[in-house]
């Protein structure tokens, strides 16, 4: 019986998804990230606005990190409240590299481990996206 | 009825089995009880008084109405006994019967053919009796007894076919409701409303005799969003909630109502307060005002106090509307020729002059005679520490097609990341070849970092066939740092249909900036998506395209690349539309680090699927995602999510509608984490005395898992609008149509108005509202006339008068009745032989207001007037026709029609003189012999 392009077209997806599986990063973590962070941010364009609010890494292995982040955004036009999960990459013991989704946006920040402080910028990988600075400093290991 | 016809009949319908012979067993003879009684009408023939008759039980029949059955009706036992038995058919007048009524049998059934009137009630109905006889036996009597079928049909219909209402107004929907069946019944009506419509009264149940009818009506709210147009209203009779019967009736909806025509802004002042799961409150009080403040003059404003804060609360409020957290005031005054703003400012010159901030000031602009041009003063923001200025003046002229503007512009920001620009420029546009228009701009920008002059070019196009071209090039000098989009742009958008399935869209775009920290950042990319439609709606999509990305800064840098390529379903079957995007990437992304690099490479694969519906009976979608990604990539490994969203249509209970909302969210990762599920329901009722009340809860525990804190959050808002007079409002055409009581063509005192009737003028029309009242809100030459198809059948315009400037306008309208008038021949004592052509006859019947109507009197001497209004009339006749002197002896020649629509009828009795005279007029036009058929012979043969 020949298969119906229905079910072929199923198929073809799980296949395809399955291709993209994630691999993992076994090994120590480059630095530990775990725990909560105070997050401050600015946005310096396409208009200006602070961030400030809390980053907080729940998980690590290997390079790879994970965790959410929580700020508040006040601009001239008023405040409101983001959040999303975060997933990165810690290269080495300087570099980190995570992107925030936002509603659906990701938020690409790239920052320098100095001791207990994040220090970067960051940029939303999309035409007329923001761009702007933040710093993050831990409040606690977990 | 003739025998033979009657008989075939009979046969006819036997042989072809439609008729059915009803079987009975030979009745048993009871004792005569009441037989005299039963024994009816008058018109049968009955026995000879005083012999004695015994009764059977009686045959019984069952039937249906509008129906005809043979029923063999047996001997009674012991009659026979081998003798003729003579018999007797005796109807009861309840139904007809048909063939011989009398005639002998030896011994065998007696076929009755029995005519079931239409009319006929289910149940038992005695329909005759027949009456055995032979001598010297006793007679005996057997009833016929139809046990009739139950039919139940119920039929609806609007009392009028059109009306009309305003959009915000209400509307009074009168329709009938006819018993058609043969048993009482108990139904409900039940509106069928176009979306946002709601019934005020409460549908109850109404018991309706077999063959009567009740009137009834449901009173219609419409929404003040409703747009013009002719609606559907349907009427659904159900019967323990099985339909039995429909009908629709049109309501033309005209623009906004009386009332809203004439109300001014409206204000709307509100609280509300957010809940947490852990007992933490915020609350916040706003006042809003929206509408018209004059006839030409529009206002828009808000005011809210300060908000807390809290992340919390600044989430909840955003729910139930009062969302911007720190939301400064604002007022805005829109007029045709200007525009103010005051409060919060946004600023809004060119893209080179400055397009993207927000200060606390005010701003004029102004629309005269080609000429436009405005300023802007504002200072920062509230809630913003840093000092900020915002000055600004621009002034543009159009030169037919050709528009050429100047503008000056002072922006600055004394923040961290301050921004600043000094800018003058000037801008055209102007139409091109091809149907395009062209944009140019040239300004001189100084900012903190330099200076330089500025230019930007844009041509746009819109096809017909509804393709479209967009190009844009740009360089302004200083970026997002000097208010600008950034320092180089270069977009490059299109699509176009090849044919009538296939359209190929594509965009090309670069991006450079430099922010105020010394960021620069660039992105490019491009896309390309050929769509191809498989039907009337549905169609396949190729998604083909990539980006790039750096940012660098003195110390770090950092990019990303990748490239993709999806399929997108989407289509739309039977109300309910649905699509699917499958998407495969490639993505490299690097890091520059203090001296150090990586580029890391991944793939992802993401699959989104939307299926939803929406309707009278609300809307439901329903949208599931899964992702996966390669370490690298920049996202979560794997992810689900699934949203299920709900809303109910507008629902009413008593005088408080409302509609319900549901939201249910779920994120997993594959095990990866704990997956989680946000729930979030709302209810947006109003309520009484313009009241509005929002209640919104949501358990979102991706917030308390970053936050802390309790998953639950509930906000409540509960506000009020009032609606203000409205200032300096100028009269426009207005009037009322009445019910024109006396028909005299004048509004009266006590004469009410006529709601539902839509008034037309020229091309712009107007629904009258409860009290009768239109308005067209400007003033219109001419006259304005009630639409006929949106008053009653029967009624007519009875007058139109319009008063001192002429834009007041009062319409009468009144039921007609109808009025037959009958001419008679009095031939009392007149032996001989009359021939009375009465349709030579005129009859002209006056009102008390002066107004006639005259109508031909036909061959039987009836003249008939189907639309008088209502009033006291006087009828005469015009006899002078006659050859016979003719003069009115006796009848009634006057009567009175009320307001109501009834039928008279006047009967006006002619005599001749005894002796027949013939005037005969010498030279005179010939008089037309009258017809035969409009001769009346008399006495009649």
């Amino acid at each position: 019986m020949r298969p119906r392009p229905v079910d072929t077209l199923l198929m073809s997806v799980v296949l395809a998804i399955a291709a993209c599986a994630s691999g993992t990063e076994p090994g120590p973590p480059p630095v530990p990230l775990v725990g909560e962070w105070s997050y401050e941010g600015t946005q310096t364009s396409p208009h200006s606005a602070t961030l400030d609010g809390t980053l907080e890494v729940d998980r690590q292995s290997g390079q790879r990190f994970e965790g959410s982040l929580d700020v508040i955004e006040s601009a001239a036009g008023g405040g409101r409240r983001l959040t999303g999960l975060l997933s990165g990459l810690a290269f080495d013991a300087q570099t980190v590299d995570f992107d925030v989704t936002i509603d659906g946006i990701a938020r690409r920040h790239v920052a320098e481990v100095r001791g207990d402080s994040l220090v970067g910028t960051w940029a939303e990988v999309s035409v007329g996206g923001g761009t702007g600075a933040f710093h993050a400093v831990r409040q606690g290991a977990p | 009825m003739p025998a033979v016809p009657v008989a075939a009949f009979v046969v006819a319908t036997l042989l072809a089995a439609d008729v059915p012979v009803a079987a009975a067993q030979t009745p048993r003879v009871l004792p005569a009880r009441g037989a005299a009684r039963a024994l009816e009408p008058a018109t049968d023939t009955t026995p000879e008084a005083g012999s004695k008759i015994e009764r059977t039980a009686p045959v019984v029949t069952r039937v249906m109405p509008a129906t005809f059955q043979v029923i063999a009706v047996p001997v009674p036992e012991g009659l026979s006994a081998g003798r003729p038995v003579s018999y007797h058919i005796i109807g009861t007048g309840a139904g007809t019967i048909l063939g011989r009524r009398t005639g002998t049998t030896d011994g065998g059934p007696v076929l009755v053919t029995i005519g079931v009137p239409a009319t006929a009630l289910a149940g038992p109905l005695t329909i005759a009796h027949v009456r055995f006889s032979a001598p010297p036996t006793a007679e005996v009597e057997t009833p016929l007894e139809l046990d009739v079928g139950l039919v139940r049909r119920i039929a609806v219909s609007p009392s009028r076919a059109q009306q009309g209402v305003g959009a915000g107004g209400r509307v009074r929907l009168s329709y009938r409701i006819a018993n058609e069946g043969n048993a009482p019944d108990t139904v409900a009506v039940h509106v069928d409303l176009p979306p946002g419509w709601r019934r005020l009264d409460t549908e109850r149940a109404i018991a309706i005799p077999a063959g009567k009818s009740a009137d009834r009506s449901a009173h219609l709210s419409v929404p003040t969003t409703a747009q013009p147009a002719t609606m559907r209203v349907g009427l659904v009779v159900r019967v323990r909630d099985e339909e039995r019967s429909r009908s629709y009736a049109y309501v033309e909806v005209a623009g906004a109502s009386v009332d809203r025509r004439r109300s001014g802004a409206n204000l709307t002042a509100g609280v509300a307060s957010v809940v947490t799961g852990d007992g933490t409150a915020s609350s916040v009080a706003a006042a809003e005002l929206s509408g018209r403040l004059t006839d030409s003059i529009r206002v828009h404003g808000r005011v809210v106090s300060d908000v807390d804060p809290d992340p919390a609360a600044l989430r909840g409020l955003a729910r139930v509307g009062y969302g911007g957290g720190g939301t400064p005031w604002y007022l805005v005054l829109d007029a045709p020729a200007w525009r103010a703003d005051l409060g919060t400012t946004r600023v809004g010159f060119t893209s080179l002059t400055g397009a993207s901030a927000v200060g606390t000031g005010g701003a004029v602009s102004l629309r005269l005679d080609g000429w436009s041009g405005g300023g802007m003063v504002a200072g920062r923001s509230q809630g913003s520490a840093a000092p900020a200025r915002y000055l600004g003046l621009r002034l543009a002229r159009a030169f037919d097609s050709v528009r050429v503007g100047a503008t000056v512009t002072h922006l600055e920001e004394r923040s961290a990341f301050a921004r600043s620009l000094d800018a003058i420029g000037l801008d055209a546009t102007t139409p091109t070849a091809f149907g395009a228009s062209a944009t140019g701009e040239l300004a001189y920008r100084r900012h903190r970092g330099g200076s330089g002059l500025g230019w930007a070019a844009d041509v746009n196009r819109r096809a017909d066939g509804g393709g479209h071209l967009h190009l844009r090039v740009a360089a302004a000098p200083g970026g997002s740092a000097a208010f600008a989009r950034g320092t180089r742009e270069l977009t490059a958008s299109g699509s176009h249909r090849i044919t009538g399935r296939v359209t190929l869209g594509g965009a090309l775009w670069r991006n450079s900036d430099v922010s105020s920290i010394g960021q620069s950042v660039d992105f490019g990319g491009w896309s390309f998506a050929p769509r191809l439609l498989l039907a009337d709606r549905a169609a396949v999509s190729l998604e083909l395209g990539g980006n790039e990305f750096e940012s660098r800064t003195a110390t770090t840098a950092f990019g990303s690349a990748d490239h993709r390529i999806g399929l997108v379903l989407d289509g739309y079957w039977r109300g309910i539309f649905g699509s699917s995007r499958m998407q495969f990437s490639a993505v490299e992304r690097s890091v520059a680090l203090g001296g150090t690099g990586h580029v890391s490479a991944a793939n992802r694969a993401t699959w989104q699927g939307t299926l939803g519906s929406g309707g009278t009976w609300g809307a439901a979608d329903l949208t599931a995602r899964v992702e996966q990604s390669r370490v690298g990539s920049g996202y979560e490994p794997r992810r689900n999510e699934a949203q299920l969203r709900l809303r109910s249509p507008a629902l009413a209970v008593g005088a408080v509608d409302f509609v319900l909302r549901g939201e249910l969210h779920h994120f997993g990762w594959f095990g990866d984490r704990t997956s989680l599920e946000a729930v979030r329901m709302a209810v947006d009722a109003q309520l009484p005395w313009n009241v509005r009340l929002t209640v919104d809860t949501e358990r979102n525990p991706l917030f308390s898992a970053f936050a802390g804190g309790s998953a639950w959050s509930t906000a409540l808002r509960l506000a009020r609008s009032t609606v203000m007079p409205r200032l300096f409002a100028a009269r426009g055409s207005e009037g009322v149509v009445f019910q024109d009581l006396n028909a005299n063509g004048r509004l009266d005192p006590g004469e009410p108005g006529f709601a539902g009737a839509v008034v037309r003028h020229g091309m712009r029309f107007a629904a009258t509202d409860q009290r009768g009242r239109f308005t067209f809100g400007a003033a219109l030459g001419g006259e304005p006339r009630v639409d006929v198809r949106t008053i009653p059948l029967g009624w007519i315009v009875t007058g139109s008068i319009r008063h001192g400037d002429g834009l007041r306008t009062e319409i009468g309208v009144a039921p007609t009745s109808s009025v037959r008038v009958r001419l008679r021949i009095d031939t009392t004592g007149i032996d001989r032989m009359l021939e009375v052509p009465l349709a030579l006859a005129r009859v002209t019947v006056r009102s008390d207001g002066n107004r006639e109507w005259t109508a031909p009197v036909d061959a039987g001497g009836v003249a008939f007037f189907d639309a008088l209004p209502a009033g006291r009339y006087e009828i005469s006749l015009d006899l002078s026709r006659f050859s016979e002197p003719l003069s009115m002896t006796d009848g009634d020649a006057s009567f009175t029609i009320g307001a109501e629509r009834m039928v008279l009828e006047r009967v006006l009795v002619l005599r001749t003189r005894p002796v027949r005279l013939r005037r005969i007029e010498p030279g005179g036009p010939v008089r037309e012999p009258p017809t035969a058929e409009s001769v009346v012979r008399w006495p009649l043969e």
